[in-house]
């Protein structure tokens, strides 16, 4: 009774501050967390978009999923294999590339940051490695190895299921120096020169031991920002897939949930599938993101 | 110097290294002189009436119009004119069309394709002539310019004359508002009049009018017309008097009258539909501006570009005086160049230096004032009363520069496909070419293709004044040959950015060759004063900018145009542009205004999703231009209405080709109606063909010999690899996608089994290219025979000039027809059957993509028998036909519609020989059936496919593979459909 009688007396007294945050909480109620709720709980009907309400199916999206659907199991793997691949590739370069421009002149500084982030901001510029890759005789890559004697006749990069896996995870990677590696810029730049004094007096001896022992502990918030947004950018690689190999691509080699989730979504008209398929991927962000912030904050509160 | 000579002694050691080595082999070289056609300027012209449409003449015969032209060029230009009308005419060939005018009486009709007129004269004085034609414009549904043939004594004396460009005259009719007061698209209307029209150069390359060299005696002029529409009362030759060069009137005084402003968009009268209005709608100083409302209020940019098109513009004098001339324009496409005009005072050059007035370019409005070279404005000489202004896209001073440029890129061509030829795609580094031996001719080619560009390129410096940065690209290849000259060798080596330097060159060309030009208005003023700001000041723009964006909240640009909405009204959606929009809309008022029909109906601009917009009780009622899959993907799912139980549908069929309503038919109902049909076509390069003797192939087995010799040379054959050559084997075979119930496949029979082998045959083994583009490699001449959607026809018609003449579209290549007893099926000439069926199935987003467009009503839609009677209406034979005018008068060739409607191709502006051909192919076209489901068949062909061609897997085994995959989704379906 006393607690209730104090939550409203809080809320009275932290009124402006409630205000302050309700255009965030309305937004994120709205376009985050309610949607998320509504698939799950289209996950359990047959919704086709057309009929409404849709019947109720209980588990048998998910038991589909599970052991029936030979697909999500390609796409699952993919996925995985993509985010297990570009994901600590580009959190390390972002942070490493963050840590060796830290030390330019500002105005370098300034340069390189825009040169890796521009790839980012870009949008669609990826397109441009359909003409690098492109299966045409006179496409940029076949014709230098082709000049080159490597190969005799035109190599199919987007099309064949060996060599599409590898192309989106060099694409990827190019493209991952987002708001990760923009947000190590400037938490590098927030530690203060006075705690390496410090440190270089408490015998600090190296470089690396300056990273480790000091730069890396007090970037904590950093490298977490950066570890939820490049585990949500490498588990929901899919538009870029689609613009460079079409969809679908052979052989569902560079199936991956989220291109999966479209399928069902847009082409199938299979709503509740896709829902099923979308909330398991919720899932499986949430747990990856669970233990990074675990081992990220273990590491950074020591 | 020195690092040429050591690298000269390095290959001389490896070629004795070389010798050495290659002793025992013997050596063979494979002659690639090309075998020059003799040029044999015999008369085999279309002079003989009635069969023009297969005697066009060949360009190889007919000299090139610049060479022609300097035969006689010194000649005698005498100044009397021979006009002569129909008393001339010669007899013969089939009988004229004559039809009787108000004013000239007795006329010639030349409105059918390939009629023809013959007219006798006598020259007096030998000597080199001007021709005109007194025309006017008659009879409707043409929208492109007249064609014509001049043949004087029964030969073509040129290329050029060949397809001169007799010009229709438009006008507004009528300016078009909504209520809101946003301008609406206008509509056009004739200017038919008769007139004297001079020939110019077909290709619109020259700014001359064509000459033609007359020996004094009897002769005859024969004018044979395309696409014509027109009626003929004479024709004449004569010199034009010179105009005269501007001298500044002596001690005159500058008129004090008022300005005369004439808006560019409200022209008053224009030869060419297709130059649309535009709005600059960021601009507070255009006249007229408005923040909040659509208004035109400029013309031209892009779409007034070709040489010939013209302008004009009444303005009324008040006062007799000199006036100034100025012309507020803009020239933003031309980068680093500049567009060339004439201005014609009441149809005449009044000076000389009129004849080629230069806009540089400008991201910017300016005003251009008309002056001397040296800057003085030129006073004009206006008797008070109506003037016309006008002015003409001309090609200018470079126009001779252009042409040929043009002929060194073919020639350019021509030696690359001989290297190519030789070399192969890229050149080895480790093999002595010896190309001098190889190809006698190409090291006297490459110093004489030298010599014509630098030429060239120091004549344009000279006449643009250019320091360079213009003419950088043709110095690139100018470069480049210099190094070739030196080493011939190093061409094997340099192969690749020959090539692209080539194709740079020929886009520079054809960029050099138009003349964008925006105009807001134009204005005759006296003081200097009087002319009015280009800008408005930053201040009120940046007001203007804020009065913009604010508006952009509260308009809908989406719909333009009224719709009463007081009565009941169907909303249409439409996913294409503005235009085509606006056209729609137009169209639909005319419907609602019909007697008997009451709804209104409203067309909206919408990218949506029809599904998600549909399901949250916002879709529209029918929806216009949707892909082939999506009807029975959508009737599946109850969505749509069923257009079989309407009155009146059975009637609508007769419109269109048999099965195009395959895609649409699901449990015994038609969901769509067909608006547009997709079909390929084969496009060849007939000069290539003619240089190799190669035959223009009809069946596969002739396409594969042609390929095989093509392929020895090193240039290519184009099929795409997409599944329309699968459909389409399967449909010369007799094969099919789906069984009778459409439950299941039919990919086990032999037939499927056959059409897959073949299909993956092509790429295993007969080694066909899997990806190219077909509009670079038919340019260049790589490849000279490639299928391809018909629409690479406008692609290379509008964006390919330079091999204007040099390509011809086929039907596609078929199977010959065999009977039961093993010979070959005859048909009615004694010629073997070939089934040239044809198919267009590509992998779409919900199901087979046939490349055409339909439209249907949806379920929701409250007034069904209303929406129904508007798609009746909508797709009848009249009302397309006129979208399809409509949308070409406003948007140029470029943007050709062809609807499904069988009939309406025969009223289209394609030639004769060209309708010849897509109707051929067209009645072969074949569109498969639709099934929900069908998603899964294109996808997983495609994989069965590239399994094959990529992974050498055994096409049964794979197609089999696949096929169980198909069959085991389509059944899952079929359930939850049911």
């Amino acid at each position: 009774m006393a607690k209730r009688k104090n939550l409203g007396r809080d809320i009275k007294r932290y009124s402006v501050c409630y205000f302050m945050v309700a255009p965030y909480i309305l937004l994120f109620l709205f376009f985050i967390l309610a949607p998320i709720i509504i698939a799950f709980f289209f996950s359990f009907t047959d919704f086709n978009m057309v009929k409404f309400p849709p019947d109720f199916s209980g588990l048998d999206n998910y038991i589909r999923i599970f052991l029936e659907d030979d697909d999500f199991l390609i796409a699952i793997r993919n996925t995985l294999v993509l985010a297990c691949v570009t994901g600590p590739i580009s959190y390390f370069a972002c942070l490493f590339l963050a840590w060796f421009i830290n030390e330019l002149h500002p105005f370098l500084r300034a340069f390189f940051t825009v040169c890796f982030y521009a790839p980012t901001i870009s949008g669609t510029l990826y397109v441009m490695w359909g003409f690098l890759f492109s299966g045409d005789q006179y496409g940029i890559l076949n014709n230098v190895l082709m000049d080159l004697g490597i190969l005799s006749e035109p190599y199919q990069w987007l099309t064949n299921t060996e060599s599409m896996l590898p192309i989106i995870m060099v694409v990827q990677i190019w493209m991952s120096f987002g708001s990760a590696f923009l947000s190590f810029v400037a938490g590098l730049q927030g530690i203060p020169r006075s705690l390496y004094e410090a440190g270089s007096v408490d015998g600090v001896r190296n470089r690396w031991q300056e990273l480790f022992y000091l730069t890396l502990p007090s970037m904590g918030p950093q490298l977490l920002f950066g570890a939820v947004m490049q585990i949500a950018g490498a588990f929901s690689i899919g538009a870029t897939i689609t613009a460079l190999m079409g969809y679908p691509t052979t052989d569902n080699a560079a199936l991956t949930v989220v291109t999966y989730i479209s399928d069902f979504g847009s082409i199938r008209y299979e709503m509740g599938y896709a829902c099923a398929l979308s909330f398991i991927l919720f899932v499986i962000i949430l747990a990856t993101h669970w233990v990074i912030e675990h081992i990220i904050m273990k590491y950074a509160s020591d | 110097m020195s690092v040429m000579f050591s690298h000269l002694a390095k290959r001389t050691m490896c070629c004795l290294l070389a010798v050495l080595l290659l002793f025992a082999v013997v050596p063979f070289s494979v002659s690639a002189e090309p075998e020059t056609p003799d040029a044999d300027v015999s008369g085999d012209v279309a002079t003989d009436g009635g069969q023009a449409g297969s005697a066009e003449p060949e360009a190889a015969e007919t000299p090139e119009y610049t060479e022609y032209y300097a035969r006689y060029a010194d000649a005698e230009r005498p100044e009397e004119r021979m006009e002569v009308g129909l008393s001339a005419l010669v007899a013969g060939g089939e009988a004229p069309n004559f039809f009787e005018d108000a004013e000239k009486g007795q006329v010639l009709n030349m409105a059918a394709n390939g009629s023809n007129a013959t007219f006798r004269f006598t020259v007096a004085t030998a000597g080199l002539y001007n021709l005109q034609v007194l025309y006017k414009q008659h009879g409707e549904d043409l929208v492109s310019d007249a064609l014509m043939d001049v043949a004087v004594d029964g030969v073509i004396p040129s290329y050029s004359m060949d397809d001169v460009q007799i010009p229709r005259y438009w006008t507004i009719s009528e300016k078009a508002y909504d209520s809101r007061g946003n301008e609406l698209s206008n509509e056009m209307a004739e200017v038919a009049a008769w007139r004297w029209q001079t020939a110019y150069d077909a290709g619109g390359r020259h700014n001359d009018p064509l000459c033609f060299w007359l020996e004094a005696g009897e002769h005859t002029v024969t004018l044979t017309f395309e696409k014509a529409g027109l009626l003929l009362a004479g024709v004449a030759f004569f010199n034009e008097k010179e105009a005269p060069a501007y001298q500044k009137p002596d001690g005159v005084k500058v008129t004090d009258a008022a300005p005369i402003i004439a808006e560019g968009e409200a022209y008053t009268w224009s030869t060419d539909s297709a130059i649309q209005l535009t709005t600059d709608s960021n601009n507070a100083a255009m006249s007229p501006s408005h923040p909040e409302l659509r208004l035109f209020n400029a013309i031209g940019g892009s779409t007034w570009a070709t040489t010939q098109q013209a302008l004009g513009w009444e303005v009324e004098v008040k006062t007799s005086g000199w006036y100034k001339i100025a012309v507020k324009v803009r020239q933003s496409t031309k980068t680093g160049s500049f567009s060339t005009r004439a201005l014609r005072i009441d149809g005449k050059l009044p000076y000389a230096e009129c004849g080629e007035i230069r806009f540089p370019y400008s991201t910017n409005w300016y005003n251009k004032v008309i002056a001397t070279e040296a800057g003085e404005p030129m006073l004009f000489w206006l008797e008070a009363g109506k003037h016309t202004i006008s002015l003409e896209a001309v090609p200018g001073k470079l126009s001779n520069t252009m042409v040929e440029l043009q002929d060194c890129v073919e020639e350019l061509n021509r030696i690359m496909r001989q290297l190519v030829q030789v070399v192969g795609n890229s050149g080895d580094k480790y093999r002595d070419y010896n190309l001098d031996e190889e190809i006698p001719t190409l090291p006297d080619d490459v110093k004489a293709m030298l010599e014509r560009l630098t030429v060239q390129r120091d004549e344009i410096k000279r006449l643009s004044g250019d320091n360079g940065s213009e003419t950088s690209k043709l110095q690139t290849m100018i470069t480049q040959l210099e190094y070739f000259v030196e080493d011939i060798d190093e061409m094997a080596l340099k192969l690749n950015t020959f090539k692209n330097n080539i194709t740079t060159l020929a886009s520079w060309v054809n960029e050099l060759l138009t003349q964008p030009l925006e105009i807001d208005y134009v204005i005759t003023y006296g003081a200097d004063n009087d002319l009015p700001d280009v800008s408005a000041g930053f201040f009120k723009d940046l007001w203007f900018t804020i009065q913009r964006l604010t508006v952009t909240f509260a308009s809908d640009y989406g719909q333009l145009g009224d719709v009463d909405t007081s009565k009941e009204y169907l909303k249409v959606w439409i996913s294409t542009g503005q235009e085509q929009m606006q056209i729609v809309q137009s169209l639909a008022n005319e419907y609602s205004a019909m007697e008997g029909v009451k709804v209104g109906v409203k067309v909206e601009l919408v990218a949506a999703n029809l599904l998600e917009a549909v399901m949250a009780g916002k879709g529209p009622d029918i929806s216009l231009q949707q892909a082939n899959d999506l009807p029975v993907n959508l009737a599946a799912r109850g969505e749509l209405v069923d257009l079989s139980q309407f009155d009146g549908f059975e009637e609508t069929r007769e419109r269109y080709h048999a099965n195009s309503f395959a895609p649409y038919l699901y449990n015994g109902g038609v969901y769509a109606m067909p608006l547009t049909e997709a079909f390929y076509m084969m496009f060849v390069r007939t000069d290539v063909f003619e240089e190799m003797s190669l035959e223009v192939p009809n069946t596969w087995e002739e396409l594969y010999e042609v390929a095989t010799i093509l392929q020895r040379n090193n240039l290519g054959a184009g099929i795409p690899s997409d599944m329309s050559i699968f459909a389409s084997m399967l449909a010369q075979n007799g094969g099919t996608f789906y069984n009778e119930d459409q439950t299941a496949t039919t990919f086990g029979n032999q037939a499927e089994i056959d059409a897959f082998k073949a299909w993956t045959s092509l790429y295993t083994e007969k080694g066909f290219d899997l990806a190219y583009d077909p509009f670079n490699r038919l340019r260049t001449g790589e490849m000279p025979i490639a299928l391809a959607s018909f629409g690479l026809y406008n692609q290379l018609k509008v964006s390919a000039p330079e091999i204007n003449g040099r390509w011809q579209m086929y039907p596609v290549v078929g199977t010959p027809k065999y009977n039961a007893d093993g010979t070959p099926m005859l048909d009615e000439n004694g010629q073997q059957v070939i089934d040239r069926s044809w198919s267009c199935a590509t992998q779409g987003s919900v199901g087979l993509s046939q490349g055409a467009t339909c439209t249907f009503i949806l379920k929701g839609c409250k007034n069904k028998e209303a929406a129904w009677d508007f798609l009746k209406w909508y797709t009848s034979d009249e009302v397309r036909k006129e979208f399809a005018l409509k949308i070409e008068m406003r948007m140029g060739v470029a943007s050709r519609y062809t609807p499904a409607n069988y009939r309406v191709l025969e009223n289209l502006p394609w030639t004769d020989t060209e309708r010849e051909m897509l109707l051929a192919q067209w009645d072969e076209l074949v569109l498969f059936p639709e099934i929900p489901g069908s998603y899964y068949v294109g996808r997983n062909l495609t994989y069965a496919f590239r399994q094959v061609v990529y992974n050498d897997e055994n096409p049964v085994y794979a197609l089999n593979k696949y096929n169980e995959i198909i069959n085991r989704e389509l059944t899952r379906k079929l359930q939850t459909v049911n």
